[in-house]
């Protein structure tokens, strides 16, 4: 990692067109300002870890094996459109063991 | 082809239905490819299973279905990475987390939405900033659980 000390109002320039710049600083705080190109992604590392954790959890923390015991919430609604919803189900793989009762 | 799933057992898929994610779920770097199957057709959860580790299957919905009035733009990179030709070729759903014997506080993925282009199956989970959606956000509504409550009590006074 490279480790440069800047002070305010300085900035680091990286790769010709990412511009940095050390605007202020507060106590334990300092504010930054990115000038970039608008297809490069700038987040803030939070956000990449809390989408980490809710996958993480939706994973391991999974309590209901049957999720169409989860439809008897209510809320849903069904005026949806139905095109959108059928082109998902052709995306979508049936599983076989589990055929209609009703034929 | 067959795979084999710790959750549905051995399962017959269709190969043309496997998502290619070339920028991961994240945590789950390794795996890039994915199915979505159900059980049910007309339910609104779905689960995403890896190909690649069968232990592994989110639990997926579709905010709308929800009433959720939920956007996000596609940044031009990622669209460029996915090769969208248009609006029409989205697939797009999101994680829920179903938490152990509180079923009715199942939250759900807004930040981190799971995007696919249908026509070459190109996918990948997005991370969308600067708006009011959480990764962690409440999928049904508290009015809708207070009713769903009463109804139950109701239903139980009346059996006794």
């Amino acid at each position: 990692m490279l480790v440069l000390t800047r002070k305010r109002g300085q900035k680091l320039i990286i790769n010709d067109n990412i511009e940095i710049t050390i605007l202020e600083t507060r106590g334990e705080s300092v504010k930054i300002g990115v000038k970039a190109p608008k297809e490069i992604s700038i987040f803030r590392e939070e956000i990449y870890e809390e989408i980490k954790k809710a996958n993480e959890q939706a994973l391991n923390e999974m309590g209901c094996a049957d999720l169409n015991k989860l439809t008897g919430f209510g809320g849903i609604k069904k005026d949806v459109s139905s095109d959108y919803l059928s082109k998902i189900q052709s995306f979508t793989n049936k599983l076989s063991v589990d055929k209609p009762k009703d034929q | 082809m067959k795979i084999n799933t710790s959750r549905f057992g051995e399962i017959e898929i269709n190969e043309e239905l496997i998502f290619n994610f070339i920028e991961p779920i994240l945590g789950y770097d390794n795996l890039k490819k994915y199915v979505l199957i159900d059980n049910q057709p007309d339910s609104p959860f779905k689960w995403l299973q890896s190909l690649e580790d069968g232990n592994i299957a989110f639990p997926v919905t579709f905010p709308s279905l929800f009433g959720f009035d939920y956007q996000f733009v596609i940044p031009e990179e990622k669209s460029l990475k996915l090769e969208l030709k248009g609006i029409e070729n989205v697939i797009t759903f999101n994680i829920v987390c179903i938490p152990q014997g509180k079923v009715q506080d199942t939250t759900i993925n807004l930040a981190g939405p799971i995007v696919i282009n249908s026509e070459n199956k190109n996918a990948m989970q997005l991370v969308i900033t600067n708006t009011k959606y959480t990764a962690k956000h409440k999928l049904f509504n508290e009015d809708i659980l207070k009713k769903q409550q009463k109804k139950t009590e109701k239903e139980e006074s009346k059996q006794t």
